[in-house]
């Protein structure tokens, strides 16, 4: 393999980690033009967004327990872990679920730029609140999707009907509501939904802050902030079809998205890719070097002169004009963080990855088909018991159908978020509603294999940044993927290239299947 | 759009070898019947798309280039996803990109659908003053892989249409003929993000 040594290159960026921010990143900057390195020191795409098999995800626990990093909790039962491992190909297991809204700003940016081929994109199709109290048919209540959804639940009376349509309506400022109290806007999702003039059920009460897909409790979140994501919600239903609002990709969007974009950026032949390679030391902050450029490179035109002198694991070392990274893809000893203020907070999360021996057919199901490949449940906070204590936060368990290609037939995933610290009450979660929804030929389902990790996000999620050096918050993937994301990085974009508009533009010289078509030859009768 | 499509079948084909061994070569003589000596690594080429007509079929190939990705052995396992048929392609005049065919395998193996078909392809046949694998141990190799096996010049285009025919009909054989499948049963399912439903978007009170 004639394989080129990257000793004294200089770069327009280097970025390391391919997470989903550093990998869109990459691929913008290298369509505008601007030569890239990408490293990541493990030997697989995504970082935090990283997909494995289960060979290879059995690795991944071993080496996060060894590092340290984060905590790791792995539990597999013994007969099966030669099951996963004799079927580690059928496994594609992701860190997160990856729900994308339908109105993500990353879906149109996929279509925008002809990258949305490859991927293949599902139904998440249900939100539901999960009550341990009840027996096996009430447990699972179904969060409605429209008013014509709450007028045939049958749980509500006519009276409740009319209040929840009206709160609804109310959340999402349609006309007719109740003008909106200017008090609200500084209050609580709990002291809003539970103000008098509503007289909500607790259940709708569950309901509304289940769509808000965080984890906090409901004095925690600011109401205008709940009010925003109960709105996109709404806004997302029906956007790719009816009953729906939001689609998870084929294998995870996570990680199929990062290697989508990685690819996108190597396509304009201005990005090299290198795993199991990173910086090991930053030698300060240097001038542009008066290196050969690279075979075929023509140098850019308008460029700062100084920028980072870096050495790497391949032992190159390279000149970058940027630098873009997250903390613990730094060397940190050796990283100029001049004047960079530190992250205002960081919360901690426990999520975690449970492989189930029952497709959990019954949840899967909906009115209006293709069945959906994934679902949503909400268990509020206080409604699980164990050790005398209750779960102080609201618990999240999205569950993916094989139909993902993340296990196969027969099985399901869920990823199962809460915050703080309560780890122990992932499991009785987990167990909890097993427990309901036996297996079709009536034995229990069991929990094959499952892993927790803590899991910490600095807030807020803006890069810090000075000189070149763009140092992106920590930042781990809950349920969905945020459309944030975007907006940080098409401000790092644009302090690099100093525009917006281009922003992942169109290749001028794609030209996607029609084109292509024209070529019409008969093979007819060739051997 | 399903409506609207110019085709009976769907075939998404790969490109896997080292760098410099003429994948792209061998694409753009395919599908574009053109020919570029250069010695710029991949540019700006994701996938290409040729109809072709096979036994009163119309079957579109949509094959994929490595986009540059093997340099540093970095393709993505996303590049494997759905692939019906692989190329493997090494270049007659150096050796190591002919050993480094047995890495490519296992990475195949090891990434694609299981029963991909595979084709192992012998490039630049065309230039026998600098050759270094014969045509004979190109052949013991994919007798060795179980695969079938050209020698082909994507230069002089010698044997590239029939290379890609010869691992078409293969995949056509096992696929198509062996259920009434259409190429597209995985399709099922899945929400077509290209095509924003107005009628249904926002209505929900």
């Amino acid at each position: 393999m004639n394989i080129q040594s990257l000793d004294k290159t200089t770069w327009d960026a280097v970025i390391v980690g391919t997470g989903l921010r550093e990998s869109l990143l990459a691929a913008a900057l290298a369509r505008a033009g601007k030569r890239v390195l990408h490293l990541d020191k493990n030997p697989y795409y995504g970082d935090e967004y990283a997909a494995f098999s289960g060979n290879e995800f059995e690795t991944w626990v071993k080496n996060a327990q060894a590092a340290g990093l984060q905590v790791v909790d792995y539990f597999v039962v013994d007969q099966s872990e030669s099951s996963i491992k004799a079927k580690s190909r059928s496994y594609t297991l992701n860190l997160s679920p990856g729900l994308l809204y339908t109105t993500s700003p990353l879906l149109s940016l996929l279509v925008a730029s002809n990258l949305n081929e490859s991927l293949e994109f599902l139904k998440v199709g249900g939100w539901f609140v999960y009550n341990p109290s009840q027996g096996i048919d009430g447990s699972l209540v179904s969060v409605p999707n429209s008013r014509e959804d709450v007028f045939n639940d049958q749980t509500l009376d006519a009276r409740s009907k009319r209040l929840v349509v009206r709160a609804l309506k109310s959340i999402l400022g349609l006309e007719g509501s109740p003008s909106a109290n200017s008090s609200a806007h500084q209050s609580s999702l709990k002291d809003y939904l539970e103000q008098p003039s509503f007289r909500l059920p607790n259940q709708t009460i569950a309901a509304f802050a289940s769509l808000t897909l965080r984890h906090d409790r409901l004095s925690e979140i600011p109401f205008e902030e709940a009010e925003r994501d109960i709105r996109r919600h709404f806004g997302s239903i029906g956007r790719f079809g009816p009953g729906f609002a939001a689609v998870v990709s084929r294998y995870g969007s996570g990680s199929e998205l990062v290697q989508v974009f990685c690819r996108a950026a190597a396509v304009t032949g201005n990005a090299i890719y290198m795993l199991e390679n990173t910086i090991i030391s930053i030698q300060g902050r240097a001038p542009r070097p008066n290196w050969k450029a690279e075979e075929g490179h023509k140098s850019a035109e308008n460029t700062r002169s100084q920028g980072f002198q870096l050495r790497l694991q391949s032992g190159d070392l390279v000149w970058a004009e940027n630098l873009i990274a997250t903390k613990h893809n730094l060397p940190i000893d050796t990283t100029p963080l001049g004047d960079l203020p530190v992250s205002i907070a960081e919360d901690a999360f426990w999520t975690s990855l449970y492989i189930v021996s029952n497709p959990l057919r019954s949840i899967f199901r909906t009115n209006e088909p293709p069945a959906p490949a994934g679902v949503v449940v909400y268990i509020p906070s206080g409604s699980l018991a164990e050790d005398e204590s209750r779960n102080s936060y609201p618990i999240y368990i999205c569950i993916h159908s094989s139909e993902t290609g993340e296990c196969p037939d027969g099985q399901c995933i869920m990823y199962i978020s809460t915050k703080g610290d309560e780890r122990k009450f992932l499991d009785v979660a987990a167990k909890s509603l097993l427990r309901k929804m036996p297996r079709e030929d009536g034995s229990p389902s069991q929990i094959l294999m499952s892993v927790k990790f803590k899991t910490l996000v600095e807030s807020p999620l803006a890069e810090r940044r000075t000189d070149g050096l763009h140092l992106l918050a920590n930042h781990g993937p809950l349920i969905e993927i945020q459309d944030e994301i975007v907006d940080q990085v098409i401000d790092i974009y644009d302090s690099i290239v100093g525009s917006r508009e281009t922003f992942m533009e169109k290749l001028e010289s794609e030209d996607p299947g029609d084109v292509r078509d024209d070529t019409e030859i008969s093979f007819e009768g060739a051997s | 759009m399903a409506g609207s499509r110019n085709y009976d079948f769907l075939i998404k084909l790969l490109l896997i070898g080292d760098s410099g061994v003429g994948k792209s070569c061998c694409l753009l003589r395919f599908s574009e019947d053109s020919f570029t000596p250069s010695f710029i690594t991949t540019i700006g080429i994701d996938f290409k798309i040729r109809t072709i007509d096979l036994d009163g079929k119309r079957i579109k190939l949509q094959i994929w280039d490595t986009a540059g990705q093997e340099r540093f052995r970095t393709i993505t396992t996303a590049y494997y996803r759905g692939a019906m048929g692989i190329l493997l392609v090494y270049d007659v005049t150096d050796e190591r990109s002919f050993n480094n065919i047995q890495t490519w395998f296992q990475n195949v193996e090891q990434h694609a659908t299981e029963g991909v078909n595979k084709i192992l392809i012998g490039n630049k046949c065309d230039w026998e003053e600098k050759r270094v694998v014969s045509t004979e141990r190109g052949q013991a190799l994919a007798n060795e892989l179980g695969i079938p096996f050209m020698e082909v010049s994507a230069k002089a285009n010698i044997n590239v249409e029939e290379a890609f025919l010869l691992l078409a009909r293969d995949i056509k054989k096992r696929i198509m003929d062996s259920s009434s499948a259409t190429g597209e049963k995985d399709q099922r399912g899945t929400v077509n993000v290209n095509e924003v439903n107005n009628a249904g978007a926002g209505k929900c009170c």
